[in-house]
């Protein structure tokens, strides 16, 4: 066996992942809203009114992280969803499918917070501009998917379902990217990039960066706990969860005698 | 225009989603644990009585 395929089976386990995912979870989350903090307060307090756009700007500093997450979300979900499909690994299949509300989550801000934002800068909340309508598909992606994966009972068969349509709805992603570049939209090109200079005045430019760090925390923080809860709910009639759930629930430990 | 409420509606909808995103899974853990609580009770109860004379 590959020893990164070896790797994932060992650490995917589940009393492990779980074990592991909650001794993550508090402290992903409090760098994130520490993180979080710093980054408004950059965002909201230090950093100048655009000449241009004025104090909308401040939309910018959660429109745009939202926005990057929007995406990497999905990568995500796709990229488990192909592991889970090809290894038939569980713990993707699980990842994957607990990723996706999440990303919905960010994709409805994003959508929300652009629409802000368009009505004192463009005059218009909505436009059915190339970057915004496929911002738009890639939210109702998310919805299916998440439709798909509770329509049908067999959580295995409907994670494999779900996955397959994550997967499917990858080439959304380029045109999403590409968009502003391939037609003439109304939403701005890129300002940061991630290999050459950002067109962004650092003042800006690092409070921005400061939220996409916090964000990308919140999500891997957020994922964890969704989950391990995703687990326990799977593996309920499992020996390993009495023992896990032993400290919270004392009914947990079977009576001497009986079988876990 | 005025962009501050258009600020504050957008900060508003970005904390709901993300209070919504950590709130709605602790919710539901604790409907599963309620419930697991509640069938291995049961269990417990119907193996000691099973035990006794």
């Amino acid at each position: 066996m590959h020893p990164l395929v070896r790797w994932f089976h060992r650490f995917g386990s589940p009393p492990t992942f779980y074990r592991w995912a909650g001794a993550a979870q508090p402290w992903l989350f409090a760098a994130a809203l520490l993180l979080g903090a710093v980054g408004l307060y950059f965002g909201l307090v230090v950093a100048p009114a655009d000449y241009l756009q004025g104090e909308s700007v401040r939309i910018l500093y959660i429109h745009v992280p939202s926005a990057w997450m929007s995406l990497f979300a999905y990568l995500f979900v796709a990229v488990n969803a192909f592991v889970a499909l090809v290894w038939r690994i569980r713990i993707s299949e699980i990842l994957a499918m607990a990723a996706v509300p999440i990303g919905a989550m960010f994709t409805a801000v994003t959508l929300a917070s652009g629409a802000l934002w368009g009505r004192p800068t463009w005059g218009t909340y909505w436009q059915w501009d190339a970057r915004l309508t496929s911002e738009l598909v890639l939210l109702f992606l998310y919805i299916g998917i998440l439709a798909l994966y509770h329509a049908i009972e067999d959580r295995r068969r409907a994670a494999r379902a779900a996955g397959l349509l994550a997967l499917v709805g990858v080439v959304n992603l380029p045109v999403i990217h590409y968009s502003v570049r391939w037609w003439s939209t109304l939403h701005q090109g890129e300002s940061v990039k991630l290999f050459g200079e950002s067109s962004m005045h650092s003042s800006m430019l690092w409070p921005l960066l400061l939220m996409a760090a916090a964000t990308h925390i919140w999500f891997f923080a957020s994922l964890a706990g969704r989950a391990r809860l995703a687990l326990l709910e799977a593996d309920s009639d499992k020996a390993w969860v009495r023992e896990a759930l032993k400290q919270s629930l004392p009914d947990a430990s079977p009576p001497h005698g009986a079988s876990a | 225009m005025n962009p501050w409420p258009f600020v504050v509606a957008s900060y508003a909808i970005f904390f709901l989603g993300l209070a919504a995103d950590a709130l709605v899974p602790g919710l539901r853990r604790r409907r599963l644990l309620a419930r697991l609580d509640g069938r291995w009770r049961r269990e417990r109860t119907r193996l000691s009585q099973r035990g006794s004379p």
